[in-house]
């Protein structure tokens, strides 16, 4: 699960071309990580709550509640982040 | 949230914080610092649990940042210092630490909102020092404070440059990622600031884990904040308190010292 939710937080970080392009995590695929069902439900239903209970570390906690919030809110376009080249 | 919700704080809490960041960029810029050492804490943003350093120097020409999307900091390529950070390397190693080292780190919030504050054209040249302030088992806050103080005798003996500045960079109390989300300890905060005042810092340095915790997990970051407190020891340099602030909107105990 930790694996899971940082792969999911560093691929919007890394790959946001900020160019209005797609959602770089909208294209992520979960079912290759060995997730329990409890898991994969949280992770499905962006339960923070539920990764909570689940034991996923608070500092992760925080990143992926940050990266949902961004991903609710902002248009791609509206984003900055760029790779570096 | 001090960059992303800056306006959340009341205007009185944003005077005396930013006037407090303000006063000390133009201090930096009066005495024509020529780089800037910045220890944080690393937030999964370079390291993840196959790996995960207590500390890792940044040695590169650059490094590049800020990593979240959701900062407001134009994301560049933020200038290193390549002879400086070599030099805290090899003599933190042959002084009793083994820090990691990276050519190309991330530098994530923890690191740039300080350093934006202090440079707002990121030009200044930026050793950045990441530290496990997170992921159990944690570096002893005694520890941390040594190594600062390795640090500060590493800045001292570089022939290379003759101003550098050294930043600890991290909230005071915070809690996150849990339900205590929100609430700040600002008991601990001003006890904590009081003890840097008044250098006696063996009041401090055997803290427990579980009492940092009674200001939150994210006082963890102390130790940032103690290894400052170390590099300058040697200065017999006391903390002044700038400004203290309980920032509830972003969830911290802001302090510039």
């Amino acid at each position: 699960m930790h694996r899971a939710v940082y792969d999911w937080v560093r691929v919007g970080e890394v790959n946001s071309d900020g160019a209005g392009g797609a959602d770089p995590r909208a294209s992520f695929d979960v079912s290759v990580y060995e997730l329990t069902p409890e898991e994969r439900k949280a992770f499905d239903n962006q339960d923070i709550a539920a990764f909570y209970e689940l034991g996923l570390h608070e500092v992760l906690i925080n990143r992926c509640a940050r990266g949902r919030v961004l991903q609710r809110r902002l248009p791609q376009a509206a984003r900055t982040a760029r790779c570096p080249q | 949230m001090m960059s992303s919700a800056r306006e959340a704080a009341t205007e009185e809490q944003r005077e005396h914080f930013f006037g407090a960041l303000d006063f000390l960029k133009e201090e930096a810029v009066k005495r024509d610092v020529q780089a800037v050492v910045v220890l944080s804490n690393e937030h999964y943003t370079n390291f993840f649990l196959e790996n995960f350093p207590q500390y890792c120097i940044g040695l590169g020409e650059k490094n590049w940042g800020p990593t979240e999307e959701w900062l407001p900091i134009d994301k560049v390529w933020v200038p290193g210092h390549a002879g400086l950070a070599n030099h805290i390397a090899q003599y933190t190693l042959n002084h009793g630490f083994d820090p990691a080292f990276s050519h190309l780190l991330e530098l994530d919030h923890g690191i740039m909102t300080v350093y934006y504050e202090l440079d707002n054209g990121m030009k200044l040249p930026l050793v950045p020092i990441v530290q496990n302030c997170a992921v159990p088992p944690l570096v002893p806050v005694r520890r941390a404070y040594e190594f600062g103080k390795a640090l500060g005798d590493a800045i001292r003996s570089y022939d290379g440059l003759e101003r550098v500045a050294v930043a600890g960079a991290g909230g005071l109390s915070h809690w996150i990622g849990n339900p205590r989300v929100g609430d700040i300890n600002e008991e601990f905060d001003n006890w904590f600031l009081g003890v840097l005042e008044s250098g006696d810092l063996e009041q401090v340095l055997d803290i427990e884990n579980d009492e940092i915790e009674l200001a939150g997990n994210g006082n963890h970051e102390m130790r940032s904040w103690l290894a400052v407190a170390g590099a300058v020891e040697a200065n017999q340099s006391k903390a002044t308190k700038l400004a203290y602030e309980a920032v509830y909107p972003w969830i911290t105990g802001m302090a510039v010292a």
